[in-house]
């Protein structure tokens, strides 16, 4: 177990000096047991024993004899802990390439992750497990997530078709062209990472070179009281879907009004300066924000009977049906847990990209 | 400085003032340092006749030559032998030298190849080799406490003995040793003797002794890395020159050649090729260096049999040490009960304390004769001072208390 440890050690010293990659191909062969015992000589886990109880012995003899005492026991923590960081490193990376962060259940603490808002693990923890009796399964949960993970390699290999996952009631930036290549958003109004996207997408005129179309995704959080992420984000979806089905009495230009909506949420900033993204997210009720959201409408053509319309159909079944089959191609189909994820070109990005990125054909 | 910045300020002369005192070097029986005068003398050759010697006529050759036949010389005169009589070959090391001789002798009036138990493998297994390839029987003898080498004439008829004069593990020198020559030579045999571990600290064990060949090694007398053999010249008689090159011929034709046969020549015939001439100067440096020491104002055996008597005796002190020494000596061996030597070695070497462990070569006599497990052997040198030993001792004490 010593070779074992040391051959740890002298691998990663190994990384910056020659020397102590002599003594990791040592080690190595001290723990294939080809390292020959010569009585002149000595073992290479005793040779290296020797060496740390010479230091300790300088500074107290006890500590060395503490040492050569458990050295065997402390080696066997030493690797246990190493291969339980390799393999924590292993899938991570495996996270990293499958979710576009190395920690599924908390996206956003992953540092190597890109821009998101992540999803919420839905998944209980200790305590919640053993309220509900479910230990097996918090037990099992880290093998099966890694089951499931793998699973899904393939899934982040294969080509993307945006337009698989378009539905009928998906609205394009710009009209629709046979022409240009179909790019869908999926995004959360709540979440600032969305207007970044938006942000990059003008910059690069992405709107325009692409049949542009979103999924309205308000993440879901269990935590929260509203049952999502962002306080207001539902609120906003049934909106975005409402005025999808009930056109403006006057529409100006191309864009559709629900993308015009979207657009003003995510970029615009109300009369005193502040953002409206921040005002529905941490200012507004709902109650707020369902009248905010009736007060932009004229903007986009909407009179005041329309905007009834609007209401009766944003709380309408329907519009609770819409969102709720789009969820399902969010979690099922496509199975992000970052938003926004954009699937363009054969790819598809978990995170925000730059103009530059969205500019390559 | 070579080797350090802090002076070595227990040491009364400069020869080791380069050491730094923080560094316990107690392996003077495996390679004893070199003082500054041998330094000295390779640096003065490399940088002022550095050719090489026995076959140019330029001047920086004549200087070699010169301080090369100067070096053979005090080998002779340290050993009190006569250049008539003997000649001196500079090897790569004892074990080189032995092989060399062993390997070329004529065998065919021996009977017999006798060594004894305490030897090293340069000794031991070169016996076993040459028995095997010639046929001859193999005497393993038996040496007494005192070292003295337990035999009786009739063992020795038609023999080639080869022993060593001091024990590399404990010190033990082969007392009889003028008296097994004479045997040996009475019963019609050849005495070699390896002097490694006695060139300096008991050289007047082989005062008048005849010996046929000797050998040694310079970097255990001070010197650089190099072995020498001294040899009777009647012994070329018994060889059969065959590990051959240059700078050993008079003359060559197609088919065969002519050995230098002058009489102040005739260690080319163990001297195949260019010398380590370096090592050569230097070990003539070494040994008048050794003429004029005198640690502590004393004579270098007086001075070292204190140091070693003291060293044992502090050693003593320590609880459960299991002695392989009957008596002082400056190669001291020992163990306990629970402390591996190799680990306790390592543990001494990150303390500055410089000693080896396990069997020292002598494997058959520690591990399969005496059974003992692996040992550690701290051995004195002319740069160790009574301070030193006691600090090594301290140090042992409190490494032990690890275990």
């Amino acid at each position: 177990m010593f070779c074992i440890a040391a051959f740890i050690v002298f691998l990663i010293l190994g990384i910056f000096s020659a020397y102590y990659r002599g003594l990791a191909k040592k080690a190595w062969y001290c723990v294939g047991r080809r390292l020959t015992f010569r009585p002149c000589d000595i073992h290479f886990d005793e040779e290296i024993k020797g060496i740390i109880a010479g230091k300790l012995v300088r500074r107290s003899p006890l500590l060395a004899r503490f040492f050569l005492r458990w050295s065997n026991w402390l080696a066997l923590v030493f690797v246990g802990l190493s291969i339980w960081s390799l393999i924590y490193v292993a899938v991570s990376g495996l996270n990293l390439f499958v979710y576009d962060t190395c920690n599924p259940q908390a996206a956003e603490s992953c540092s190597l992750a890109g821009e998101a808002c992540a999803v919420p693990s839905q998944n209980l923890d200790l305590f919640e497990s053993f309220q509900q009796g479910q230990l097996a399964s918090w037990a099992a949960r880290p093998f099966v997530n890694v089951a499931n993970t793998t699973s899904l390699v393939p899934n982040r290999l294969r080509s993307w078709n945006a337009a698989d996952f378009t539905t009928a009631e998906s609205t394009y930036y710009a009209p629709f062209d046979n022409q240009k290549i179909t790019a869908l958003e999926i995004l959360d109004p709540g979440c600032h990472y969305c207007a970044s996207l938006l942000n990059n997408i003008k910059a690069a005129d992405f709107e325009h070179t692409h049949n542009l179309t979103y999924i309205a995704y308000p993440i879901p959080d269990p935590q929260q009281k509203s049952g999502y992420k962002f306080a207001n984000s539902y609120l906003i979806a049934q909106y975005l879907e409402a005025v999808k089905l009930v056109p403006p009495s006057k529409l100006d230009g191309t864009t559709p009004a629900d993308w015009k909506l979207l657009e003003t949420i995510l970029l615009g900033a109300d009369g005193d300066g502040v953002q409206m993204q921040v005002k529905f997210n941490t200012l507004y009720s709902e109650t707020e924000a369902e009248h905010k959201l009736q007060e932009m409408l004229p903007t986009f053509g909407y009179d005041e009977a329309t905007i009834a319309r609007v209401t009766e159909m944003a709380h309408s079944d329907k519009v609770v049906q819409i969102i709720k089959e789009h969820r399902a191609v969010v979690e099922q189909q496509i199975r992000t847990i970052k938003i926004p994820t954009i699937i363009f070109n054969g790819r598809r990005y978990d995170r925000v990209i730059s103009s530059d990125t969205l500019k390559k054909r | 400085m070579l080797f350090g910045t802090r002076s070595r300020q227990h040491t009364e002369t400069s020869s080791f003032a380069y050491l730094d005192e923080t560094q316990l070097y107690f392996d003077s029986a495996c390679q004893t340092l070199r003082p500054q005068e041998v330094i000295d003398a390779e640096i003065d050759y490399y940088k002022n006749y550095n050719a090489c010697g026995g076959r140019v006529k330029y001047e920086w050759g004549r200087r070699v030559d010169d301080a090369v036949s100067i070096a053979r010389r005090r080998l002779l005169d340290a050993l009190g032998k006569s250049a008539n009589e003997y000649a001196v070959a500079f090897t790569l090391n004892t074990t080189y030298g032995i092989n060399l001789v062993l390997q070329q002798l004529k065998v065919d009036r021996f009977k017999n190849i006798v060594t004894s138990q305490i030897e090293h493998n340069s000794v031991f297994l070169p016996t076993i080799t040459v028995a095997k390839k010639y046929g001859l029987s193999r005497l393993v003898l038996e040496r007494a406490a005192d070292g003295a080498l337990s035999y009786n004439k009739n063992q020795l008829e038609r023999s080639v003995v080869l022993v060593s004069t001091t024990s590399n593990v404990d010190g033990r020198q082969c007392v009889n040793v003028a008296d097994l020559a004479r045997d040996t030579h009475a019963a019609g045999g050849l005495l070699f003797l390896d002097a490694a571990q006695s060139m300096v600290y008991h050289r007047s064990l082989l005062a008048n002794v005849d010996f046929d060949c000797l050998f040694g090694s310079s970097h255990k007398m001070y010197g650089p890395s190099l072995g020498f053999i001294v040899f009777k010249k009647s012994l070329l008689e018994n060889l059969d020159i065959s590990f051959i090159g240059g700078g050993m011929v008079s003359d060559v034709s197609e088919l065969a050649y002519s050995l230098i046969d002058e009489q102040g020549e005739l260690h080319t015939r163990l001297e195949p090729g260019l010398q380590n001439w370096a090592g050569i100067i230097g070990f003539s440096a070494a040994l008048e260096w050794l003429s004029k020491y005198r640690p502590s104002n004393k004579a270098i055996d007086v001075h070292v049999r204190e140091l070693s008597q003291t060293f044992l005796d502090e050693l003593k002190t320590i609880p459960a040490i299991n002695l392989v020494n009957s008596s002082a000596s400056p190669v001291v061996a020992f163990s306990f009960p629970n402390a591996d030597a190799h680990r306790l070695s390592l543990m001494l070497s990150e303390q500055g304390v410089m000693a080896r462990s396990g069997y020292f070569c002598c494997h058959y006599y520690l591990q399969k004769v005496l059974k003992l497990p692996p040992l550690l052997r701290l051995s004195l040198g002319l740069q160790n001072t009574h301070a030193d030993v006691s600090r090594v001792v301290k140090i042992i004490s409190s490494t032990l208390q690890a275990f």
